[in-house]
Parts: C-alpha cells; structure tokens; sequence
C-alpha cells in the first residue's frame, strides 16, 4: 500500500502543490481586498464591488476549489491506469489494493487543501472583524462560528463531506468500469459510463426512497418526501453503504478486464 | 517451467489463442514468431497475468498465472506503458518499488550503454529512445520469465544491436526469455529456439540448430516458406503478386 500511495504521490504532487499555491494566492487576494475595504473606510461605492465581486466571490471560489482535488485525482489516475498507460497493473499489486490506494489518496489530497482551506479562512477571519462592510464580515461569520463554537460539528460536516466524496469518484470510476465491460470500442465505452452514471444515480436514489419510505410508514408522502431530503444521518449511510458495493464492482470489473488486454 | 495447456483466447467472436498446449523450459531463449494475428501478443499478456477471460491452464512453477505471479515475470508490452510525469530515473524508481528482483545499478548500467540521460523526461523522448529505456528496465528485472513483445520495435540499428548484445549476456539458467517478433531475421542470432505460430495454434517448433538440420534451410527461410505456403493455401491456390 505505501508503494502504491508513493506512485500516487509521485504522479500528483506538482499539481497538489500548484492547488496549494492557488488557495494561498486566493487567499492572498481576499485578505488585499479587505485591507483596500478597510483602507476606504466608508465608501459605499467601493464596498460594494469589494464585498460581492472581490471578498466573497473569491471566498467561494476558495470553497469550490476544496473538493476538486478529492474528485479528481482518485478519477483521473483510475481513468489513466485502465486506459493503455497503465504501468501499475504490470505490478503484482492486486487491482482492490490499486483502486484503494486512488481512493485513500484522494481522501488525503482533498483532507490537507480541506485544511489549508479553513486555516485561511479562519486566519481571514481575524481581518473581516476590522471590516465596515457587514457582507464581508457576514461572509466570515458562519466560518469561523463552524471552526471555534461547534468543533464537534465541524468535523461532522467535513466527514460527510469525505464519505460524499468517494461515493462520487466510486460512482464515476464504477461507471467507467461498466463502460469498459460492456464493450470493447472505445466510444461506446464512453458513452456507456455516462449512461451507467445515470443509471446507478437513478437506482441509488430509487433505494433510498423506497428505504425511508418503508421505515416512515405512518407518515404523509409529504413528510415522507421532505424527511428524505431532510435526513443528512440518513443519506451518509446510504452513501456509506453504496460506496461499498460501487468499490466491489469497480474492483472486480476492472480485474476481470485488466488493462493492456 | 512455464505450461500452456489447452490456452484459448476470444476478443468476440475472432479466436486469438486456439487450444494451444506448449512447455516453455528454462534456461532457453525462444523466438515466438508468426505473421500479425497469429495470437502472439496475446499468448504474452495472458502469461504475463494480465489477460483474465481465457480458457484452459497457464502454470509457471506449476503456480496458475496471475496477479502474484508478476512478481516473477517481467513483461515488456508492445506499445508504450509510461507515466507522463516519470524521467528515466523515475521510470527505475518506479521499478524498485514494486519488483524485488529489480537491479537498479544494472538498469543504469544499461541506460549508459545505450548513450540516454537519466534525467530526461520520458515525453520529451522519441519513440526509440523510450523503448531502450523500457527494454532496459525489464531486462534489468532478475525474473524467473521475461516476456519481450516486440522488443525491438522501433529502435534504430545499433540501438537493435545493443539490445541484443544486452539479451545475450542474460544470466539464463533457470530463466525462461520468450521474445515475440514478426521479424524473425532479427531475432535468429539471439534465440536457441522458436515457435512458429498460426491462427492461435503452434505450428512448427524446436531447437534452431535441430529445425536447419530437418529442413535443409535458415530458420528464417524456413518461417518465408512456411508462411508463403499458408498464405497460397488461404488464398485458394494461388499466391497473390503485387
């Protein structure tokens, strides 16, 4: 597993170092803009550009870029290895351990921008106090509540956040996978993924309904169909449990039709 | 000992590998020839482990093939298997990490010889120069099987010449080298044997030296000759002139 998890390193870490350079100079940006915020003081002219198009558009950008890494490593290095580039399974490392090691990578690429993400938040935090303008410090506010008041909550969300994410990239590399199996032209395969995305998406969703809906038997479909949408313990099981099947058949398709073949 | 027995191969409805039963014995080099389709890639994938939808048996040390057997067999594949990102210090990082039976010194003794730079990035190369440089990391591997398909594939002639040389100082005792070409002419002075392919099938083999006392004739015009006189048969007959 360290020999896989090393390959994975080896593959991404420039551009995990050029994400981390990216949220540091977002980063940076934000905290000029709220010094330039603070520097005019009352200006309503300026505020308003700095606060909706400067200070909290590229807060939400610092947000958005987050996930990306966790998505996309896991998804693009599976992608890679199953196409006709696919040195790893050369190895004799065993095709469960090679897709957990994307995984546990992912995880741990998305976990340390997680990190870096909030630290800076958090650190920007200290100088949205000193702003006039009530939708920066607004912006901040519920961050930094997060981080200091409600730890326990905190780390609550970041782990469903966690498990979320690798139901997505299982989802994405399972249809991959299926796409694969299916057929042997390349095109259609591709097609076939998007539409086993969908599929599995639709099946998924179909379960949990009907799930909650056997166990919310006394309800009205009203407060059946809100409580679906409502329940976060509820949906971090599912996803929990169809991460899980989506890991054994990407696995066992992927094995029985190994790349290079 | 590396046993084939009764190995077919399917991609839909064409057969690669037809039944084919073969023993392929340490200590010997061997030459798998045929024309283009005749399942050679093929029978190299599935006994290198990575071909799983086949029938009948391949048994190396009387172990089925598989995953764990490539910690025993080296296999070159025929196109090109790399990482963007690697140099061609990565690519014998990347090979001591997962092959225990990886001599590192041995693979930079042998990318000196072939005049590479070790720092240099594998996508910055020409297709020969990454071919020296995988042909070198699979040979560097102390492996029970290596497996070279087309290994000479787009090398130039001393770049050949080199890889040759480098095939024949090989330590072969209880190593099995198989090498797969449709070019036979330049395989003839490293192999001590051969197996002549067709449709998934061997069709002729044996010792080199056992094959030119039987047919009277070069192993290489005994491949010309025997491929003419099947291609004649397929064509009904009558050989097609350009």
């Amino acid at each position: 597993m360290v020999k896989l998890l090393k390959n994975e390193w080896r593959r991404y870490f420039l551009s995990l170092l050029i994400l981390l350079c990216c949220l540091v100079g977002i980063a940076i940006l934000i905290a000029l803009c709220m010094v330039f915020s603070i520097s005019v003081g009352e200006d309503e002219s300026y505020n308003e550009l700095l606060s909706n198009a400067g200070t909290v558009g590229l807060l939400s950008m610092l947000m958005m870029m987050i996930p990306f890494a966790g998505y996309v490593y896991p998804i693009l290095s599976y992608a890679t290895d199953v196409g006709k580039k696919g040195m790893i399974f050369l190895t004799p490392s065993p095709t469960w351990l090679v897709i957990l090691s994307k995984l546990i990578f992912g995880v741990a690429a998305h976990a340390a921008l997680l990190l870096v993400g909030d630290g800076l938040t958090w650190l920007l935090g200290f100088l949205a106090d000193s702003c006039t303008n009530q939708d920066v410090v607004e912006a901040f506010y519920s961050v930094r509540l997060w981080e200091t008041d409600h730890v326990l909550a905190w780390l609550l969300l970041r782990g469903q956040g966690l498990i979320f994410l690798v139901h997505t990239a299982l989802l994405i590399m399972g249809s991959i996978a299926l796409g694969r199996y299916a057929s042997n032209s390349a095109p259609a395969q591709v097609l076939l993924a998007i539409v086993f995305y969908y599929l599995i998406g639709l099946i998924e969703t179909l379960l949990q309904a009907i799930v909650v809906f056997i166990f919310n038997e006394g309800d009205g479909l009203f407060d059946w169909f809100v409580g679906l949408f409502e329940s976060t313990s509820y949906s971090i099981l599912f996803y929990l449990a169809y991460a899980i099947i989506l890991y054994i058949i990407c696995t066992v398709l992927t094995d029985k039709k190994v790349n290079l073949s | 000992m590396l046993q084939l027995e009764n190995l077919g191969v399917r991609y839909g409805n064409q057969i690669a590998l037809d039944g084919m039963w073969y023993n392929f014995l340490p200590g010997h080099i061997y030459g798998l020839v045929g024309p283009n389709g005749c399942g050679k890639s093929t029978l190299m994938k599935t006994a290198a482990g990575l071909l799983k939808n086949y029938t009948g048996t391949v048994l190396y040390e009387g172990k089925r093939i598989g995953t764990a057997t490539r910690a025993r067999v080296a296999y070159l594949p025929t196109h090109p298997v790399y990482y963007r990102y690697m140099s061609v210090e990565d690519m014998g990082a990347f090979y001591e990490d997962f092959f225990k039976d990886f001599d590192r010194n041995e693979y930079r003794r042998m990318i000196s010889f072939f005049g590479l730079d070790p720092e240099q990035k594998m996508v910055n190369m020409s297709t020969g120069m990454v071919a020296k440089v995988r042909v070198a990391a699979t040979l560097s591997r102390r492996a029970g099987v290596i497996l070279l398909d087309e290994p000479l594939n787009g090398i130039d002639l001393i770049g050949q010449d080199q890889v040759r040389q480098i095939i024949l100082s090989l330590e072969l005792e209880g190593r099995i080298i198989i090498i797969a070409s449709h070019m036979f002419d330049q395989l003839e002075a490293v192999c001590d044997h051969v197996v002549m392919m067709n449709a998934g099938k061997v069709l002729i083999h044996g010792d080199l030296q056992s094959l030119r006392e039987q047919y009277g004739m070069s192993v290489s015009d005994l491949y010309r000759s025997t491929y003419a006189q099947l291609m004649q048969m397929q064509a009904g007959g009558g050989m097609r002139t350009w």
